[in-house]
């Protein structure tokens, strides 16, 4: 039994490929100026929940591994009893000054992200700066202890610790961050850390993305950057205002307004509180400093500076930094918890800092 | 020869080419990947293609352009978003819809272990070019984790991209 003759036959042929070829070049989309969201549809209908990310637009970039150098220029050194002690004690610490020629040291920075996808970034952290005290010792006095102590010993830092970004959903999100820090004038050689001494700080924020431009966020931090520990609440507040100016605010750790050359090249203007508590110790077998074999350090400093990040590449960036270092406490205590018994001012020398870093994507 | 079967045969043929399944048999495991993706951003739509020889592509490749963008005008001058982080300045007024992002991707798995790499994507919100490869598990092919990274993979961000099919 015939249907349709043969020319009939490719003539439907014909007429059906056309018919049928016209919607697929549809589904194809080659030419997709046109493209109609509303004419698509996921094809996996499993519910996608979607989340805001930790930035926003032309925020200065995250460094996840870091390198720069830290140089302080001259400033005298002057040391006096605390205030507070007894005349007996007072007398115990006579003033003293001493001329440091710098200070200076390496900082190394990893900021290594383990998980980074949407619903979460979990990075590992570590970081290793060091403070040498460019001192002639011929010039100090011999009763001027803490002075020869640094001469000999540079203050050391080393921390290990993690941070977690965790969103919510599109608009709300927390911060993690802990770590664990070795500070003093160890040196794995005669001077032996002490890792019964290890500070630990922390820090936990609730914020919200309120737009490409803005995120905010309150929380509270355990922190040492007052030089000892302290609970107190943070602000995080980032706001661009327009293509070249914005802020950056982690209170009272830090603060800048920001400024985007471009995309490539920023300009920041701020400051930064840095500080530790440091386990200071004497050499064994050398006089101890002030009748203690250790002590703490409590140091606190504020970094008021002009920073400039510019891209080499797509992703190494070059650091440059420059300002002044007013000191905000550094005073001498027997042990931790212990009132001070000698309290220094340390000048408001200038301080340069150069470095690359390898940024996030 | 019984018309009937032609038809039929010719029939099972061409629905096939219509099916989005057709793209995304296992037998071409490397073209699986061919299709119109959202990022979980719900920002944009990709679509990945085969290179165009006449548009200087590798056909052996793979390529992803942005063919649809939530907001794809300036919302202060009402015109069109430009690619104006481009570290190219030549390129810096090309529209942003119609970017080709997505360069030079290939198949690097198995029928068992579908995976993309050894391409780049590029983000136009800050002008970077980052390695990208993709993966997609063979129990649902329409959904892709895709991860730009920097040097290693360890460096990098991964998202989940979904198809878009026709309604």
């Amino acid at each position: 039994m015939r249907f349709f003759s043969p020319r009939k036959l490719s003539k439907y042929l014909v007429a059906l490929l056309l018919g049928m070829a016209l919607p697929y070049s549809l589904l194809a989309q080659d030419d997709d100026d046109d493209f109609d969201p509303d004419a698509f549809e996921m094809a996996d209908e499993t519910p996608i929940k979607r989340f805001c990310t930790n930035k926003i637009t032309n925020l200065s970039p995250t460094r996840l591994v870091g390198i720069s150098f830290d140089y302080l220029a001259g400033y005298t050194m002057s040391s006096e009893a605390a205030a507070g002690l007894s005349t007996t004690d007072a007398a115990r610490y006579s003033p003293y000054s001493a001329p440091v020629n710098r200070n200076s040291g390496l900082r190394l920075d990893a900021n290594i992200p383990l998980v980074s996808k949407s619903n979460i970034i979990a990075n590992l952290t570590a970081s290793y700066w060091e403070s040498r005290y460019d001192i002639d010792e011929s010039r100090v006095n011999p009763a001027h202890q803490i002075a020869l102590n640094h001469a000999r010993h540079p203050l050391r830092t080393t921390t290990l610790g993690a941070l977690i970004f965790k969103p919510l959903d599109e608009k709300r999100f927390l911060v993690f961050q802990a770590e664990a820090a070795l500070n003093g004038n160890y040196n794995f050689g005669d001077i032996k850390p002490n890792f019964g001494l290890m500070k630990y700080s922390a820090t936990a924020i609730y914020g919200w993305k309120l737009d490409d431009n803005r995120n905010l966020g309150v929380g509270i931090t355990r922190t040492y950057r007052g030089g000892r520990v302290l609970h107190i609440p943070v602000l995080l507040w980032n706001r661009t205002f327009n293509d070249r100016w914005g802020m950056e605010l982690l209170l009272p750790a830090r603060g800048h307004a920001r400024y985007n050359f471009s995309t490539k090249s920023v300009l920041m203007l701020g400051y930064e509180l840095e500080g530790q508590s440091y386990h200071v110790q004497s050499a064994p077998g050398t006089n101890t400093t002030y009748g203690f074999s250790q002590m703490e350090l409590r140091k606190s400093e504020i970094r008021a500076r002009v920073s400039w990040d510019k891209s080499l590449t797509d992703f190494i960036w070059f650091n440059v930094q420059a300002g002044v270092r007013p000191m905000y406490r550094y005073e001498l205590a027997q042990r931790e918890n212990a009132d001070a018994f000698m309290s220094n001012r340390m000048g408001m020398p200038l301080y340069f800092r150069v470095g690359f870093n390898l940024v996030s994507p | 020869m019984n018309i009937s079967k032609i038809l039929i045969g010719v029939f099972a043929v061409l629905l096939s080419t219509l099916s989005p399944a057709a793209a995304q048999s296992l037998d071409n495991p490397s073209d699986i990947i061919v299709g119109n993706w959202q990022p979980s951003n719900g920002q944009s739509v990709i679509q990945i293609y085969k290179g165009k020889e006449a548009a200087g592509e590798d056909p052996k490749k793979l390529y992803g352009r942005t063919i649809w963008l939530k907001e794809p005008n300036d919302l202060e001058t009402n015109q069109p978003n430009l690619d104006k982080n481009n570290p190219d300045e030549s390129k810096r007024k090309t529209p942003r819809k119609g970017l080709v992002i997505m360069k030079d991707v290939t198949f690097t798995g198995s029928k068992e272990k579908l995976t993309w790499g050894e391409g780049s994507i590029y983000d136009p919100n800050n002008g970077s070019t980052y390695s990208f490869e993709a993966t997609i598990s063979p129990k649902n092919l329409n959904v892709m984790e895709g991860r730009g990274y920097i040097g290693v993979s360890l460096f990098g961000r991964t998202d989940t991209w979904k198809r878009l099919v026709k309604k």
